[in-house]
């Protein structure tokens, strides 16, 4: 329903049309920005990776050909994202001090993780300290294990959409996905105390 | 002693686990066929190492549906400026192509060289044609492009079987003659040659000049 629209504005902007082209980049630039922030650790980066994004896939319009005009952007998105990150273990300019400090304060970011359903009152400082947990789990993981849990645990996509955009095979999409899961249940065992009641175990 | 036996037990582990997981997965997604499904709920119940990973993974997927989503700091729209930067020029476009013909051009330029087409031949003559009546047919001798060496005495130019009429006869001909006679000049003209070698390498260092200097940027590192 939503993919016939969607299909004319992609036309318009591969005619040129400069508006359709925004028009694209609103309607995605959420979604992009998302898988940066949480594949780079780091507000700015993410910020500067998702315009770096929407320039190539600008671009690049032309070498679209149809399929999902999301998937493609996204696989643009993650080919850069896979570029900073390989400069980054090049030059390592962080410390590991700063890391965990960039992971705090992307923590921090989602405070309003793992609201109850229960309307149970959870502590401010436990859900602070898991959504910390939680990211900090998630840069444990190696590159090619988090962006496929990312895409699939974080932001609900397909396993053909992944396939696409990582351009592994299905097999390694499943078993990426089985692998990064228990590795972030590894990590948060280690502070069970945090998990939430309908959870913890 | 403890730590060989820790080792062996994890490897055991993670052989059990290559084994399982993707049946775990599925189902967890809920894909699994019927009689694998049945299976697997058989194993389930003897197995700690499966029950625990589904657990598991279910617990990750529970925690990770519920991470919020982040708002972006700011538009990422495009300006008009930037598009006109980001506009690939038909010179951009060009510049795809340009490292492709030097490559072309060299390759030609070597293996005319190696064929030694570069290398002026010794004289060779040819007498081609010789017809006693001006209205016959000629010969059809090909391309005979005779310039103005020192052993040319005309021009002819005949290609395939070309009526001579009288008067054609009479232009290409030696005028005094009834007999067309042509000769083939020597095929030595090695400046001829030498300047399209010269031309070729000039256009090579062209292309390759302008292919390194218009190249497309790699990505990521466009600044706008």
């Amino acid at each position: 329903m939503q993919e016939e629209p969607e299909d004319l504005v992609v036309a318009a902007a591969q005619s040129g049309d400069l508006a359709a082209f925004n028009q694209l980049v609103s309607n995605h630039e959420q979604r992009v920005y998302n898988l940066a922030y949480r594949m780079l650790n780091d507000a700015e980066a993410a910020a500067d990776a998702t315009q770096d994004a929407f320039f190539q896939a600008y671009r690049a319009l032309s070498q679209y050909r149809g399929g999902s005009f999301k998937s493609w952007l996204l696989r643009i998105a993650s080919n850069i994202c896979y570029d900073r990150l390989r400069s980054r273990n090049r030059r390592p300019t962080t410390s590991l001090d700063e890391m965990i400090e960039e992971a705090e304060k992307v923590g921090g970011a989602d405070l309003g993780l793992l609201e109850d359903h229960q309307s149970d009152p959870v502590d401010f400082a436990t859900r602070r300290e898991l959504a910390r947990e939680l990211a900090q789990a998630l840069q444990s993981l190696p590159d090619e294990q988090r962006i496929v849990v990312i895409l699939s645990d974080v932001q609900g996509m397909s396993y053909d959409e992944i396939v696409y955009i990582t351009g592994a095979s299905l097999g390694t999409v499943k078993s990426r996905i089985s692998r990064g899961r228990l590795k972030i249940r590894e990590y948060l065992n280690k502070s069970k105390e945090l998990l939430p009641g309908d959870l913890r175990q | 002693m403890n730590k060989p036996r820790l080792i062996k037990e994890w490897d055991e582990t993670e052989a059990h686990r290559d084994q399982w997981l993707p049946l775990l997965l599925d189902f967890q997604d809920g894909t699994l066929g019927a009689s694998e499904r049945a299976n697997l709920e058989k194993h389930l119940k003897e197995c700690g190492i499966c029950q625990s990973d589904l657990d598991g993974m279910r617990q990750t997927v529970t925690l990770l549906h519920r991470l919020p989503e982040q708002t972006v700091p700011r538009s990422f729209a495009i300006s008009p400026l930037q598009a006109r930067r980001l506009k690939p020029s038909p010179i951009y476009r060009f510049s795809e192509f340009a490292a492709a013909i030097a490559a072309a051009l060299l390759i030609f330029a070597f293996a005319f060289d190696l064929a030694g087409t570069f290398t002026p031949a010794p004289p060779v003559k040819q007498a081609v044609v010789t017809t006693a009546d001006p209205t016959a047919t000629l010969e059809p001798v090909g391309t005979l492009a005779i310039s103005g060496d020192n052993n040319t005495t005309g021009a002819v130019q005949a290609l395939g079987n070309v009526p001579v009429t009288p008067q054609t006869a009479q232009a290409t001909a030696t005028p005094t003659s009834a007999t067309a006679t042509a000769l083939a000049a020597t095929q030595s003209s090695g400046p001829d040659l030498r300047v399209i070698e010269i031309a070729l390498v000039i256009a090579t260092v062209l292309f390759t000049v302008f292919a390194v200097v218009s190249r497309p940027r790699a990505p990521g590192r466009l600044k706008i």
